[in-house]
């Protein structure tokens, strides 16, 4: 039976996009948590007797400069050379093969795809020999469909193709690589190694097996649960069977919080503190995200930024001083006035106008498109400068500002006549 | 709502009053100023809202004539259900309201159901104003006037949307600002591009480093090349230095190859022939010494065996001393017997001074009796009587003062009786001389008052008959009272006689105790006489003549029981006396056996000195010390025989060491030792220049190395001098410096490149640099959400006003337009809004408009006037309508205006409940020439309304 471990997207050395002022513990375990994720997928293949590890692009997350992240990963390489095992690589649009990247001599074991590859290589195992092929990104927007250039396996082999690819329509990425899964299954491989997509994905189970095993680090605060990689084991009649397995350092965490029914601050507290100490259960740190919703008094503190400010200092105390960390990302408003709306809509008044007027403006996906444009004229130079394109400004994100817009205008005018 | 009535019990000047019923159209109530028109508009604002809002700093009318503040009203709803509304005072700035319900099936509704929509600032600059509240709104500016406007309209506050509006503009604003670079997104972008500066330059980290592994890979090479120079360099060095440093070896080794030369041959000596003659010759030396030493160590023991024997005594000789034998154990006998001896001498001396112990004791006990005895013939010189003689006495003595005690009461007694007896006679003579009692007239009175009642009956009748009657019945009685008065008295002397006869009896008992009470006396005198008389009292009659015979007594028994007690004491003295002279006898007893004993064990020691050769003076403490000496005395000799032994022994061993000597120089075939040492000294030269030249051909090879190098060193050494070596030294010296620098400067740079290459592996500032960009990010991102947020707020807020203006606001404007078409005569047709500018104007009946700028003040309050009634049938159209109250709101129209006005509001009350209060007789005039249909009129006077008829 042969055994290896499929994985991508360790983003060695990422940015932790999403993620606000953390303070230094906080910072250092996440500095650490890509390297550390990537020694547990090396103590995996170890501990199961893997015959060779996949990665399947991205594993670094910037193909200039960072160079501690490629010693990182040669340093791994040379962890599994020492054990056997040997490394197959393929760069994607975080670390392509950009002129000015680390140029490091690889161990033997570790077979680095180039992006104009043409041969499969052949790697024995003690239950057989296996065939892995893959093509490195020669430039971040690799538009091609480079599944088109993957050559016929050989032979009976049990053969691998390793790619970084938007298989299919993938929502939150960027389209690189594209193919589909009829483009991969027609090129004959007996399993592809997927990479780019972040969420764990087995596109088809068994001929061939296709799957995305999810970065083995969550990244950012909408990257939640569990995060790891993919023990494949195949049997002799091809059939892989695929397992999950979690190597992540940090978890993230998103957490709705309903302050309905909530009369004091106090309780509001505490149901924030009981978040954070169910989620010690982790055993690993944890990064949460809470989001407060519901419609309740509270929201009047909940709307106040000082306060909800003191709230996230009170929780990140609280949190830090636990084992495991809990860290609190921040706390998400989503909560509403605590209002009768729908009387409130229907009154022929101007609040009752303003939340129709709202309600007209929800209803229609060309206004909508049109006040998303509006503002994403009005903000270009800043989007520019953020390094954010104007589509970012879509028009779901419309759609959840109205409703908070719409939230704070009519609370606004009803404190105002108070 | 409307109003169905109104009370008011006390508030401000108003008390006690109210109007029932209110008509549903119009109530004008006319007033006086200072009447209290505006508090009865203060009044029903109060009754709906409050007596004032929470913050709001205005009077709440307190009851100045009395009751309790505040009142009611009955109101009726637009589904016809009734109400009543109380408004009273609980302390707080609103007062208590309650509501109950008038109609069986009405809904319970609070006081905010009832007011639907409606708040204090709608009511108040809408429904309930004055001229005061007219002419401020008149003051403010278009954007203030549209915001009541709209206020009214939304159920908002005054000044609600446009504060909101500017408020979170402001925040947008504030967050993004391209103007502005203190706004939020200014600075993080600001921000930003310095940390993405930061990041490329950090980017070229990777470059470096592949450079510089390229470079340390051609380095590797060169320093290799350098390496081997400088070591081949060193080797030069080190191979001139090691002939430089041999010269001195080299020069040592020829000089020592000359001197062996120069030295002659002798036969060799035998290993160690000289030390061997040096050694016997020390030892026969030494042997010879210790002879001597030996010889004098015997003469000094032979000294101190003489002194020995010579402190022992004549006759004490080295034979004597040897052959004294004391036993083989002297110390112990010597010790039992002088323990013996001891113990009969102590047990003598005990004995002796027991015997003097004794003899004391007995004079001592000798000298208390005789001490005894004298006291004894002093103070007693004849003996006392006994104690069985004197207790009798007092017995007799106790039976005495019985006696006399007896005596004493016998006599008491008849002094008792002799008191009675005086008592007795007095009494018989008192009953026998005193004058016969008198009977009591007691039926006097009665007489008395029969005759008093029968003079004032005859009095007053004035009857004879009667008078004779009574006189008849008057004599009776006093007839019947003196007969009464005889029998007592003849009672009395009876009475008395009896009573003599039983004193007369009571004396006569009296006498005879008396003479049986003498008769007594004289028996227990006479027995206290004779008791007397036993002990020695010759006159006795009474207790107290027995007492000196009783002190005399006691007196005498303490002397006998103190004789006793003495006597006791002298008998003691002479028992004591007794024993003392059985114990001296005792004791000169066991001295005498004491003495014996002592002579016995003196006897004994005296034969143990003479058995073992002792001198007889000699105690048993000093005839040990003498035993020790001898003992010592024997010790010295046995000493000095051991040192005579070695004495011969050391003799023997001299000799043979002068025989060694001679076999030793006997050995090198020498004739004697002078020629021995001659010899020896030739040899011990050849042998040391051999050494030198052995020793310094033997460095000249370690340094070379080995023996080939040695050799080939040798030849080096012989074909030169020390000044070309030197010179050598400082060429090969300065070849290996410059090979040396050469390497280390490659070193150096091999180090400054490893050392780089770790820094930039371990740098991990481009992945926090990153980490910070993408938090810049991450708050940027919020920032922009915020501000978006903000943003289509304010976008809803300007379409809500927009639409408003469109939409709700015209249809107020024209219905106020329409009124203002009727107040000015059609001098204006309507009034518009302009929405591009959001201007009020008013148009002129030729189509001219008028802004704001131009309105005179009739105007202004017309145009304000009409917006009010326009705003109120539009608030009307879709919520509960309130009742309106107008305070001479058209007070300053000029008659023409005030008389369309007036029907404006006749004609408006029509649909729309209106209480109209005026100081105007003329306003009245206009309003009540308008003939509104319903209307009521009052007057309102002293804060108390009355109906106008």
């Amino acid at each position: 039976m042969v055994r290896f471990i499929h994985a991508s997207d360790l983003h060695l050395g990422a940015a932790f996009e999403g993620i606000r002022a953390t303070s230094p513990e906080v910072a250092e375990v996440l500095a650490r948590s890509t390297y550390d994720a990537l020694d547990a997928i090396v103590k995996l293949a170890r501990d199961e007797s893997a015959a060779f590890v996949l990665l399947a692009g991205d594993t670094c997350n910037r193909a200039e400069g960072n160079l501690r992240a490629h010693l990182a990963l040669r340093k791994a390489a040379r962890e599994l050379q020492e054990s056997g095992i040997a490394l197959f690589i393929v760069f994607g649009n975080h670390d392509y093969l950009a002129p000015g990247r680390p140029d490091l001599d690889w161990p033997e074991n570790c077979t680095v795809f180039g992006s104009d590859a043409s041969e499969p290589v052949i790697v024995s195992t003690d239950a057989g020999e296996a065939a892995v092929f893959g093509l490195s990104y020669g430039r971040r927007d690799e538009k091609q469909n480079l599944a088109l250039r993957y050559p016929a396996p050989p032979g009976d082999l049990f053969s691998i193709g390793l790619l970084h690819t938007a298989c299919g329509p993938v929502s939150g990425h960027a389209s690189y690589a594209p193919c589909t899964v009829e483009d991969l299954v027609a090129r004959g491989y007996d399993y592809w190694a997927l990479g780019h997509v972040h969420a764990r994905a087995v596109l088809r189970p068994s001929s061939p097996a296709i799957a995305y095993p999810g970065n083995p680090q969550g990244l950012n605060p909408n990257e939640t649960g569990p995060r790891g990689c993919l023990l494949v084991s195949v049997d002799d009649r091809k059939n892989p069977t695929i397992e999950f397995r979690e190597t992540d350092a940090v978890r993230w965490c998103i957490e709705d919080v309903d302050i309905t029914g909530m009369q004091r601050d106090q309780d509001l507290q505490d149901a924030l503190e009981a978040r954070l100490t169910e989620l010690q259960g982790h055993g690993r740190p944890s990064l949460v995200r809470f989001r407060l919703v519901g419609r309740g008094p509270l929201h009047r503190l909940t709307s106040a930024t000082s306060d909800l400010s003191d709230f996230e200092e009170h929780l990140r105390a609280h949190g830090s001083g636990a084992h495991p960390i809990v860290w609190t990302e921040s706390i998400r408003v989503l909560t509403q006035p605590d209002m009768d709306m729908e009387a409130r809509r229907k009154s022929e008044d101007l609040l009752g106008d303003f939340l129709r007027i709202a309600d007209d403006l929800r209803s229609s996906d060309e206004r909508i498109a049109e006040l998303a444009a509006k503002l994403a004229g009005e903000a270009k130079k800043p989007l520019q400068e953020i390094g954010l394109d104007a589509a970012w400004i879509d028009p779901e994100r419309v759609r959840e500002w109205l409703a908070q817009a719409e939230w704070m205008g009519a609370d606004r005018l009803i404190r105002a006549e108070d | 709502m409307r109003l169905l009535s109104f009370q008011v019990d006390g508030f401000g000047v108003l008390h006690d009053t109210g109007i029932d019923p209110v008509p549903r159209s119009l109530t004008v109530i006319l007033g006086d100023n200072g009447a209290g028109k505006t508090t009865l508009l203060r009044f029903l604002r109060a009754l709906l809202f409050g007596f004032r809002a929470k913050h709001a700093r205005v009077p709440i009318y307190e009851p100045l004539r009395g009751g309790s503040h505040g009142g009611s009203a009955v109101i009726e709803m637009s589904d016809g259900h009734r109400y009543r509304i109380i408004r009273s005072a609980d302390g707080s700035p609103e007062g208590q309201s309650t509501v109950m319900s008038l109609s069986d099936d009405a809904p319970n509704r609070d006081l905010s159901a009832i007011l639907g929509q409606a708040t204090r600032d709608v009511f108040e600059n809408v429904f309930a104003f004055s001229l005061e509240e007219l002419q401020e709104v008149g003051t403010l500016d278009q954007e203030n006037i549209r915001s009541r406007l709209d206020a009214a309209g939304a159920g908002t506050g005054a000044s609600s949307l446009p504060d909101v509006r500017r408020k979170i503009d402001d925040e947008g604003k504030a967050i993004l600002n391209s103007r502005s670079s203190k706004a939020r997104l200014s600075v993080i972008v600001a921000e930003l591009r310095e940390l993405r500066e930061r990041q490329t330059a950090l980017s070229r980290d990777a470059e470096r480093y592949a450079e510089l592994g390229r470079e340390q890979a051609q380095l590797a090479t060169r320093l290799a090349e350098a390496a081997r120079a400088e070591a081949e360099a060193s080797a030069a060095l080190n191979a001139r230095q090691a002939e430089r440093d041999a010269w001195p070896d080299w020069r040592a080794l020829i000089e020592a190859r000359q001197a062996l030369d120069a030295v002659p041959d002798v036969p060799p000596m035998p290993e160690g022939a000289e030390e061997r003659l040096n050694a016997a010759k020390q030892a026969a030396a030494q042997r010879l010494e210790a002879v001597q030493q030996a010889a004098e160590a015997v003469k000094r023991a032979q000294a101190e065996v003489d002194a020995s024997c010579a402190r022992l005594g004549d006759g004490w000789t080295e034979q004597r001393v040897v052959g004294f034998d004391a036993g083989q154990t002297p110390e112990q006998a010597a010790a039992e017997i002088g323990r013996n001896m001891a113990e009969a001498a102590q047990q003598e001396a005990k004995a002796d001074a027991a015997v003097r112990h004794a003899d004391e004791a007995l004079r001592e006990a000798a000298s208390a009796r005789e001490a005894l005895e004298a006291e004894e013939r002093q103070r007693w010189p004849s003996p006392p009587r006994t104690m069985d003689a004197i207790e009798h006495d007092l017995g007799t003595l106790r039976e005495a003062r019985a006696a006399a005690t007896r005596l004493a009461e016998e006599r008491a007694g008849r002094a008792t009786l002799e008191a009675r007896r005086q008592g007795a006679e007095d009494e018989l003579k008192h009953l026998r001389v005193a004058p016969e009692p008198v009977a009591q007239p007691a039926h006097i009175p009665l007489i008395v008052t029969f005759g008093l009642l029968a003079a004032s009956a005859a009095l007053v009748s004035f009857s004879p008959l009667a008078a004779g009657v009574l006189f008849v019945l008057f004599l009776l009685s006093a007839a019947v009272a003196i007969r009464m008065h005889r029998k007592a008295r003849s009672v009395v002397r009876a009475q008395r006689q009896e009573e003599i006869r039983e004193a007369e009896g009571r004396l006569k008992d009296v006498d005879d105790k008396l003479a049986a009470a003498d008769e007594a006396i004289a028996r227990q005198l006479a027995h206290l006489k004779e008791l007397a008389g036993r002990i020695g009292v010759e006159r006795a009659s009474s207790v107290d003549d027995l007492d000196p015979a009783e002190s005399r007594l006691m007196e005498e028994r303490d002397s006998a029981r103190a004789y006793a007690e003495f006597g006791e004491r002298l008998r003691g003295a002479r028992r004591t006396e007794a024993k003392a002279a059985d114990a001296l006898e005792a004791a000169r007893k066991a001295l005498a056996e004491a003495q014996t004993d002592r002579a016995a064990t003196d006897a004994r020691w005296q034969a143990w000195l003479q058995e073992i050769g002792i001198p007889a003076e000699h105690r048993p403490d000093t005839a040990l010390q003498f035993i020790e000496q001898v003992r010592a005395a024997r010790t010295l000799i046995a000493a000095r025989d051991q040192r005579a032994a070695e004495h011969a022994d050391a003799v023997a061993r001299a000799d043979e060491a002068r025989k060694a000597v001679e076999a030793a120089i006997a050995e090198t075939g020498d004739s004697d030792e002078e020629a021995f040492l001659r010899h020896a000294s030739a040899w011990r030269a050849l042998q040391e220049a051999r050494r030198r030249v052995d020793a310094a051909a033997a460095r000249l090879a370690a340094r070379a190395g080995s023996e080939e190098r040695s050799r080939a060193l040798e030849e080096t050494l012989a074909a030169t001098d020390e000044t070309a070596l030197v010179k050598a030294v400082d060429a090969a010296r300065d070849a290996h410096r410059a090979a040396r620098e050469r390497a280390d400067q490659l070193r150096t740079r091999d180090g400054e490149i490893k050392a780089e290459m770790r820094a930039l592996e371990a740098s991990e500032e481009i992945e926090s640099v990153g980490r910070a960009i993408a938090g810049h990010v991450t708050d940027a991102e919020r920032a922009l959400e915020e501000w978006a947020i903000r943003r289509i707020c304010v976008e809803l807020l300007d379409e809500a006003r927009t639409k408003f203006e469109r939409e709700r606001q015209p249809a107020v404007i024209r219905r106020a337009g329409e009124h203002l078409h009727h107040v000015t005569g059609g001098s204006y047709t309507r009034i518009l809004r302009r929405l591009e500018s959001n201007e009020l104007e008013a148009e002129a009946a030729d189509g001219t408009p008028k802004a704001r700028p131009a309105w005179n003040r009739g105007l202004l309050e017309q145009i304000y006037l009409c917006l009010r009634l326009g705003y109120i049938e539009d608030y009307s159209a879709s919520t509960e309508p309130l009742p309106v109250v107008m305070d001479d709101v058209f007070a300053n129209f000029d008659p023409h205006h005030a008389r369309r006005a007036a029907d404006l509001i006749a004609r408006f009350a029509l649909g729309h409940q209106v209480l109209y209060l005026t100081c105007h007789p003329e306003t009245v005039e206009f309003l009540r020439a308008s003939q509104p249909e319903g209307a009521a009129f009052y007057r309102l006077t002293d804060g108390a309304l009355q109906a106008d008829r």
